[in-house]
């Protein structure tokens, strides 16, 4: 079997760190920019995300998860990090906007179009506020309180709905694919 | 108990993913996840999370050129490859050392001897000319300090000229940076570095390819260049007078006689923002200038600008130094590019603020500005 990208990473190939940022550069960039509000802090919280892809290179299993996924977790990590340290000020788009539906992809990035798509069919199911706080959370990168105030809902109600619907797309990936992240370990 | 505290667990596992946890929280998990080893390293909370998150990523996004650079210098740090010519991520002088170091062992050991000669016979020559300027001063010296006089064993006057706007990369640590009264067409200033050389005829490209003839490595060692006599004092043979044209009049001339000329305009490295200027270069001459407008002055005891150029022909990690400038006056400034090696195909060109002399090795976070091809 080929080895992935990040096994090579691992294996101290430095040839693959530039192959690294041309394949998820863009994703990481992307995740960090719709996270933080400006420019400056999605640069500087895109040199640490790399940084802890090198340092986790060689915990990647990919029958676990696809490296995409496995990138992209880092990249939450640290951004959720970094907006409970500073002054979180996500970058909200208006309710209106929130579609849980993949943007439609051209031939690049198929990798990432297809694990959203699943991503997508697996929430299919879920109820309408946990879709939606999962949403808020996940892709508008809002904390629990904001999410609390802007939908009028108790904080324990946000949080129940994040757990049970976050439990339910597991399942729901685990299903549609048995090499899926259930039980996944780093 | 026990299945609560797992669903307790399984509750932060989840908040984690969605939301983070504060200390208090991490600190239950912690303890939780002692009691619980089978799920101490359970991370599907966080890629069904992060899975969600894929979901509205914009694709079409690319990594910022200059933050992917940014990216490489730090994956080179965390990589520990800067000790090794295979695996560094390092800036010019660097590469171009090692490169030249690895030219020279391979040129035949005559060119070797040669080169060893030529420096022997250039430190005669300085002897002489020292013993000789010393014992009996010309009237030329005395009348324009910018004319040097060479040895008269040799018979070759030289004179050495200034132009506009010098850059001399890789000349770290020297000492006097004369300054060129201001001719109304430039008031860029001139860092000679000592090295007397012309940037337009010596250009020291040449020694660069030949490692045998000149100790090439000790060229590209920065802060030694002042120090190498074999570089320092190898008479030039003379030319007649010619007006010297500006450095604006040839960046002109440049432009309308290249036909593969290639032309950028520069952006902030910090924000993206437009910075005034351009570049140009031209492959197949070899020759580009720089043209910025408003460039913040330095202090040039203190700082420098230095100019980097991506070539397509190498790895990104390794660009070609292209020499330190200095602005010390508002306005416009035109300044000739030096690279130190030839110059394939360049795909970008970097400005970075560094140390009086400029340095071997230069940091993302020293980048001022970036033009792309």
């Amino acid at each position: 079997m080929a080895q992935t990208i990040l096994n090579r990473i691992a294996a101290g190939q430095n040839s693959a760190v530039q192959e690294c940022l041309d394949t998820y550069g863009g994703l990481v960039w992307s995740l960090a920019r719709r996270m933080l509000p400006n420019a400056e802090e999605a640069e500087d919280a895109v040199q640490e995300i790399f940084i802890d892809v090198w340092k986790n290179a060689e915990r990647f299993d990919e029958t676990k998860a696809s490296e995409t996924t496995f990138v992209a977790m880092i990249a939450r990590r640290r951004l959720i990090d970094w907006m409970r340290k500073g002054n979180r000020q996500p970058n909200t788009n208006s309710l209106e906007e929130i579609v849980v539906e993949p943007f439609e992809s051209k031939d690049r990035d198929m990798q990432i179009f297809i694990e959203a798509k699943e991503a997508a069919r697996a929430m299919k199911n879920l109820r309408p506020e946990q879709k939606q706080i999962l949403h808020l959370s996940i892709i508008q990168g809002m904390s629990h309180q904001e999410i609390a105030e802007r939908l009028s809902m108790p904080l324990g109600t946000v949080k129940t709905h994040a757990r049970r619907g976050l439990m339910q797309v597991r399942e729901n990936l685990d299903s549609e694919n048995s090499g899926g992240s259930k039980g996944a370990t780093v | 108990m026990n299945e609560i505290q797992k669903n307790r667990l399984i509750e932060l596992l989840a908040d984690q993913a969605v939301f983070g946890l504060n200390q208090e929280e991490l600190t239950e998990l912690y303890q939780l996840k002692k009691q619980f080893p089978e799920l101490e390293n359970d991370i599907s909370f966080e890629l069904t999370a992060a899975a969600i998150g894929l979901t509205d990523v914009n694709v079409s996004e690319t990594l910022p050129a200059n933050l992917r650079a940014k990216i490489l210098v730090g994956a080179d740090e965390f990589f520990g490859c800067n000790d090794t010519a295979q695996n560094v991520i390092n800036f010019p002088a660097k590469a171009q050392e090692t490169r030249a170091a690895n030219q020279a062992e391979t040129k035949q050991p005559f060119w070797q001897w040669l080169g060893w000669a030529v420096a022997a016979a250039a430190c005669v020559a300085l002897a002489v000319n020292l013993w000789l300027t010393r014992t009996r001063p010309s009237v030329e010296e005395a009348k324009t300090p910018q004319t040097v006089q060479t040895p008269e064993t040799l018979g070759v006057p030289e004179t050495i000229k200034t132009p506009e706007v010098v850059i001399t990369p890789e000349t770290a640590e020297i000492p006097e940076s004369p300054k060129i009264p201001a001719t109304g067409e430039n008031n860029e200033t001139l860092r000679n570095g000592g090295t007397a050389r012309n940037p337009e005829s010596g250009r020291n490209q040449e020694a660069a390819r030949n490692p045998g003839t000149v100790k090439t490595p000790e060229i590209f060692r920065t802060p030694n260049v002042a120090k190498t006599p074999e570089i320092a004092s190898i008479p030039q043979p003379s030319k007649p007078p010619t007006p010297e044209l500006s450095a604006a009049q040839k960046r002109a001339q440049l432009l309308a006689s290249a036909p593969d000329i290639v032309q950028t305009s520069w952006t902030s490295a910090k924000d993206n923002k437009r910075v005034l200027g351009d570049v140009v270069w031209s492959s197949a001459q070899q020759k580009g200038y720089l043209r910025l407008r408003d460039m913040p002055a330095l202090d040039p005891n203190q700082e420098t600008y230095q100019l980097w150029i991506v070539d397509e022909a190498q790895n990104d990690k390794t660009p070609v130094s292209g020499g330190i400038f200095n602005v010390n006056q508002a306005g416009e400034v035109i300044v000739p590019i030096n690279a130190q090696l030839k110059i394939q195909k360049p795909k970008m060109f970097v400005i970075s603020k560094e140390r009086a002399g400029g340095v071997v090795v230069s940091k993302p976070n020293r980048f001022v500005a970036i033009a792309k091809i």
